[in-house]
């Protein structure tokens, strides 16, 4: 890792440049990053560069504030009048004031960069859509990686409003010692601002047995006070968790403008916060369908379309149907009380137990929700329903009218 | 352990007037001067005996800060306490009490017990409130009053149980509906309705001591 940027040096100037190609640090930095480095590491990782120090030293950090803070954190709230000093900033703050203890000006540095990657409008003086919407996705994950957990939190009212605020809120810092975090963040820090959500699923995943057998409780006062996490691994369920899952599902609204153009968007109006926290499974984005479907190897998504008869191919104007989907309307799948109704669609949904199950539907959302919802209660993971329907799968004209 | 009630306490007002110290001081029995800030919202618990009977205390200790205030709005609901505390060294504290007061009547159920703490008696040289005006201000809104020391522990039993024993008797009014857990109240798992009334053994009790359960 090290090489790959140099520190200039200059009379009272201290500059970051990275001569190499970046891409060749977040390799390195995959393998391995050494404590002695981790610092200019990770500031490398957030893009800090510039004439840190004169940018630092130019900033009032002396003049007293209503909130006056240490100076790390009195330059990040001068420098940044659209945002406040939420509670967490502080512990925010302290991975970086630890590891650039005698470089303040790298420390802030790399702290605004953080904010602006992982924490985009969290410290809003109202930044109450921010985090709820940030909750609610994460609700949605928990769901659709792990049915059974998710569905059970959800029926105990141990939402994540009462234990993830901090969690996210500090990405974590509040809740783990220094030495697991800068573990945590070696990998945080090579991914987007969706992948803390896949850590506190991890997290989640690593209480698993104790939660599920505790009612509301029992889960309050364990999270009060956090049990030994194994670090190591929850980064790789962490990784993995993010490998299964399409990014269209951790699509946020307040995602940072930065990841604004990446695959996954859910395109169109965003739905309101109210509706989001209704759902109880993630959209899925058809072009990110599309692009799963077509990925070389063993299927990797089973689309279920839950059309009724009369808006399926074979009799309407609006013909054909996504290459290969289950063809699933109402009561085909499911019985009343929620059971498999034997048949070649249970068959299917059975076969492709584990794979994305994406539930397409027509003009008809109640059909969607009854399936999607069935299918989790039934413990399939990994279910969703595709956002806009079978109209964004028209649009991406990725409809096929069936051969016979 | 098994308990006969299960009462839901919160505790709200200004940050930094010593609302998690109180929890600390009552759960655990200690004092933690350099306390971590809350984010979102904690949790204690700790079981109690009143009329001889075995309950427990749900105490969601919450983010005094402003700017969490949207958030901890959504936790007052089912509440059938609150220990709405301000900080006898600093008056900007007690000058919020009307904006806490209003926050809970309006997010949590009419019945909800309140009990008005001004917190730091141990620090008298710096007082800034009186205890005469604390007093008024709970005259005035119909609040029970008690001025505590987290750290030296002055009261702070007397808090929690004072106002636990509050609930009780308004349970034994008919005022809570037990049965209907938005009122922040639950019947122990082995405790129906019937088997409730009967076995009291001594009168109000004090705490049962430290430790959660």
């Amino acid at each position: 890792m090290f090489g790959l940027y140099c520190i200039v040096t200059l009379p009272d100037q201290v500059v970051l440049v990275y001569p190499f190609l970046s891409g060749r640090l977040e390799e390195e930095a995959r393998t391995d990053t050494p404590p002695l480095y981790r610092a200019h590491g990770w500031a490398a990782l957030l893009r800090v560069t510039g004439l840190l120090q004169s940018r630092y030293d130019a900033i009032d950090k002396l003049t007293a504030i209503p909130t006056d803070r240490q100076r790390v954190l009195k330059a990040w709230v001068v420098t940044h009048p659209q945002y406040v000093y939420w509670q967490g900033l502080d512990s925010l703050a302290a991975p970086l004031v630890y590891l650039n203890f005698n470089n303040e000006a790298l420390a802030y540095a790399s702290l605004s960069a953080f904010i602006t990657k992982y924490l985009h409008d969290f410290f809003l003086k109202d930044n109450a859509a921010v985090i709820q919407e940030y909750l609610a996705v994460f609700g949605l994950l928990t769901a659709f990686v792990d049915p059974l957990l998710g569905q059970h939190l959800t029926q105990t009212g141990f939402v994540p409003e009462l234990y993830a605020i901090p969690w996210f809120l500090t990405m974590f810092t509040h809740v783990f010692p220094l030495h697991k975090i800068f573990h945590l963040w070696d990998a945080l820090l090579l991914e987007d601002s969706g992948f803390p959500l896949c850590v506190g699923v991890a997290i989640l995943q690593q209480l698993r047995d104790r939660l599920l057998q505790f009612g509301f409780n029992e889960c309050i006062l364990l999270f009060s006070d956090m049990p030994d996490i194994n670090m190591e691994a929850v980064v790789v369920e962490s990784l993995r968790v993010q490998a299964l899952t399409p990014r269209s599902v951790l699509h946020r609204e307040h995602a940072p403008p930065s990841e604004h153009s990446r695959p996954g968007r859910l395109e169109g109006p965003p739905l309101p916060l109210a509706e989001l926290r209704q759902l109880r499974l993630p959209r899925l984005a058809a072009a990110e369908l599309i692009e799963w479907s077509r990925r070389p190897g063993p299927s990797q998504v089973c689309v279920l379309d839950v059309r009724p008869a009369d808006e399926y191919p074979f009799i309407t104007f609006q013909r054909g149907c996504f290459p290969g989907a289950v063809h699933a309307p109402p009561g085909s799948l499911l019985t009343e009380d929620g059971q498999l109704v034997p048949g070649p669609a249970a068959d299917a949904v059975r076969a492709a137990k584990g794979q994305v199950m994406c539930v397409v539907g027509g003009r008809n959302a109640a059909a969607v929700k009854q399936t999607s919802e069935g299918l989790l209660a039934l413990g399939f993971p990994r279910v969703c329903t595709l956002h806009r329907g079978v109209e964004a799968l028209r649009e991406a004209q990725a409809l096929q009218v069936p051969s016979s | 352990m098994s308990y006969a009630y299960l009462f839901k306490y919160i505790i709200i007002g200004d940050t930094g007037v010593g609302k998690s110290c109180l929890l600390l001081q009552f759960t655990d029995k200690r004092f933690q001067p350099v306390h971590d800030l809350t984010i979102g919202v904690e949790f204690g618990a700790r079981m109690i005996t009143i009329d001889g009977k075995q309950v427990k205390l749900q105490i969601w200790d919450t983010a005094g800060q402003e700017a969490f205030r949207s958030i901890t709005r959504s936790y007052y609901r089912g509440a059938a306490g609150a220990l709405l505390v301000y900080d006898i060294t600093r008056r900007d504290t007690f000058n919020h009490l009307t904006t806490w007061l209003e926050d809970a009547r309006q997010h949590s159920n009419s019945n909800m017990v309140i009990m008005l703490i001004g917190n730091k008696s141990d620090l008298e040289s710096r007082r800034d409130v009186k205890r005469e005006e604390g007093e008024a201000f709970a005259r005035e809104h119909g609040l029970i009053f008690m001025e505590t020391s987290a750290k030296t522990a002055a009261n702070v039993e007397e808090a929690f149980i004072n106002t636990a024993k509050e609930i009780y008797e308004k349970i034994q009014e008919g005022v809570f509906d037990i049965n209907n857990e938005a009122n922040g109240i639950k019947l122990g798992p082995q405790h129906s309705p019937a088997a409730a009334g009967g076995m009291a053994a001594g009168g109000l009790g004090g705490s049962q001591g430290g430790g959660c359960c």
